[in-house]
């Protein structure tokens, strides 16, 4: 069953060169129990992507579509209930946990004020509650008087997390959670947060650039590329056989697959390339792709793709694949 | 903080160490003769060479300017400031007895600064950009751009002459202390909205704002305990210096309002070639600057967890 359905989601900045489209159509569903990573390079609209569910863009920004969570459209709801949907039915960690919490509040204040304002509970019993989140991130309860730059950055994350999934939220944003860590921090808070979101049975929207991270705790995958989903799937399947041109990319750009960086750089967003918005650096481009917007094909086994190449014939596995560089 | 208090102290008293031959050294470049001054305060103004020269002997102003200086100084450390020249009473306790009026109409005015200041400017920055905010703005600079002298002035032609509410000038009742309090409160206020408004600005951008409303918190709390907690530090170290200058006695108001505060006493001495009287009255007043200020800088570490002295220090 779908926790989050969203449908033609079209998120736009009114900038002085008229709007700018940050995503557009998006359509994703984020399933009960389910862990689905959004990948794609930095300044494609993943992180927009996160902070539109929760309406926490500023106000120059426009929202379209839908974003119905267990039923509700939370783009209908006045600013009052969707406040009591942030943290207690939606958790999420903002990128870069040095800068989203607040340095002059000690960190244990900053996870007891969650239960003060959502629980009305006393100061005792929220700062016991804030102790207990603590252990569960892993963090000695006896720093929660300490404040924000005396902790490393893997401390910052795990305090984030304990802020994010206070109130036990039957769906968990992580934005960028392993940014900025080192190798062996990273899988640490990966399992923390993919463990704790299990054991709760809660769901998450993975976002991360970071193909590894996804990889080892996704259960499914959606690819952003300039604002856009080309392709979605089962993690495993589009990691062991990606579709899409730039899926196979970005793929090939990581350590243990060749290293090769994805040619060119990230379309802008003021005036996207026209067709397919990857046809400028793609390797398979054929002469109908600067002119055809591709739709996001359905292909066997819930896999979606956004790509030419399987317009035609649409189920035929082999059909990217023979022109893949051995 | 002890190490850091103790370090502060001692270049305190290298700053006082300065300010002590300056003021020295300017009074004795001044025009005037010392001699003469207590000379015509004790014999009248029918003098004769003769007297003041048993004065210049009787007061040692016939010695060299740094044996004078190191003198003065000797005292000085034994917190005796000598007494007035024109008066004779002793320095430091007329001094001791303007303090409460400069106290009480610097309180005052602070209060009512920061009282106008902090909801102007956070209101200001809460509606950025609109009718409201620019009002402000204007209103600020208007603020700013009035010299005090002419406010003082206008609040006297309003209040006191027009409507008759308040009087003009005098010290004692708390109607006394309303328009030059008023005068100051404004005047400081206006740089104050402005220095809360962008302060304000700054932190609202800040993305652990946006992580306090992604945390469903209500504007309530996250407009004071995470917006105005972290934008009015900036604001706070601007009022302690406005304090400290305000504790030397504000020279201009106090003269206009006839307030008998330190300020006035100073006026006043210059006036009257009181040479000891200034040297006092400014020595006085550098000292309390300096402790006033760093009563800042240890109640902005008390208030930001970042700043700990000791560790980088």
């Amino acid at each position: 069953m779908s926790l989050l359905l969203v449908e033609d989601l079209e998120v736009s900045f009114r900038t002085t060169w008229g709007p700018v489209k940050a995503n557009e159509g998006i359509s994703l569903v984020v399933k009960e129990r389910e862990i689905l990573a959004l990948i794609g390079e930095t300044g494609c609209g993943k992180t927009t992507f996160g902070k539109a569910l929760l309406r926490l863009l500023s106000r120059n920004v426009k929202i379209e579509g839908k974003i119905l969570f267990l039923g509700r459209d939370l783009l209908a709801l006045p600013e009052k209930e969707m406040r009591l949907v942030r943290g207690k039915e939606i958790g999420i960690l903002l990128q870069n946990p040095s800068l989203s919490l607040n340095p002059v509040l000690s960190i244990g204040d900053q996870i007891a004020e969650i239960y003060r304002c959502h629980e009305n509970c006393g100061k005792k019993e929220a700062k016991k509650k804030a102790g207990e989140m603590l252990v569960l991130v892993g963090i000695d309860p006896s720093r929660k008087s300490e404040y924000p730059h005396q902790f490393s950055g893997g401390m910052l994350q795990r305090v984030m997390v304990a802020m994010g999934l206070a109130l036990r939220p039957g769906l968990l944003i992580a934005d960028e959670p392993t940014k900025g860590l080192d190798p062996q921090t990273k899988q640490q808070i990966a399992d923390l947060i993919s463990g704790l979101v299990r054991q709760e049975g809660s769901s998450m929207l993975l976002i991360t650039h970071d193909l590894e991270v996804a990889e080892r705790i996704a259960d499914r995958a959606a690819v952003m590329y300039a604002g856009e989903i080309v392709e979605t799937g089962e993690a495993g399947e589009i990691f062991s056989s990606p579709k899409h041109p730039y899926t196979r990319a970005l793929l090939e750009s990581l350590p243990g697959k060749g290293l090769r960086s994805v040619p060119g750089q990230s379309p802008s967003f003021v005036s996207p390339p026209p067709g397919c918005r990857y046809h400028p650096r793609c390797e398979f481009r054929m002469e109908a792709c600067p002119k055809t917007r591709p739709r996001l094909l359905e292909l066997e086994g819930g896999r979606q793709v956004r790509c030419l190449l399987y317009e035609k014939k649409t189920g035929d596995e082999k059909g990217g694949k023979t022109r893949c560089r051995s | 903080m002890w190490n850091y208090i103790a370090k502060r102290l001692l270049l305190i008293s290298i700053v006082i160490f300065g300010v002590t031959l300056i003021t020295f050294s300017a009074m004795y470049l001044a025009p005037g003769d010392p001699a003469e001054v207590i000379a015509i305060a004790r014999y009248g103004q029918d003098l004769s060479a003769e007297q003041i020269e048993a004065v210049r002997e009787t007061e040692g102003l016939n010695s060299s300017v740094y044996i004078q200086y190191l003198n003065w100084l000797e005292h000085v450390l034994h917190l005796d400031f000598g007494r007035s020249l024109i008066s004779s009473d002793d320095i430091l306790e007329e001094i001791l007895l303007r303090l409460p009026a400069t106290a009480e109409l610097a309180l005052a005015s602070l209060f009512l600064s920061l009282l106008i200041a902090i909801p102007a400017g956070t209101l200001s920055s809460l509606k950025q950009n609109t009718l409201l905010d620019n009002a402000c703005v204007f209103t600020s600079l208007l603020g700013v751009s009035i010299p005090n002298f002419w406010l003082g002035l206008l609040f006297i032609w309003l209040f006191a002459l027009i409507l008759r509410l308040l009087p003009s000038y005098g010290y004692g009742s708390l109607e006394n202390l309303v328009l030059p309090a008023l005068t100051l409160g404004t005047s400081m206020a206006a740089v104050t909205t402005r220095l809360t408004r962008s302060s304000m600005l700054e932190v609202l951008k800040q993305e652990y704002i946006v992580a306090a409303r992604a945390k469903g918190l209500d504007e309530r709390t996250i407009l004071i305990r995470h917006a105005l907690k972290n934008a009015l530090l900036p604001v706070l170290t601007f009022a302690g210096m406005q304090l400290g200058y305000l504790l030397g006695g504000t020279v201009i108001v106090e003269t206009i309002f006839a307030w008998p505060g330190l300020g006035k006493l100073l006026v006043d001495s210059i006036f009257s070639r009181d040479f000891a009287m200034v040297q006092g009255c400014v020595l006085f007043i550098a000292v309390l600057f300096s402790l006033s200020n760093l009563a800042v800088d240890i109640l902005y570490a008390v208030l930001d967890p970042r700043i700990r002295y000791d560790k980088h220090d």
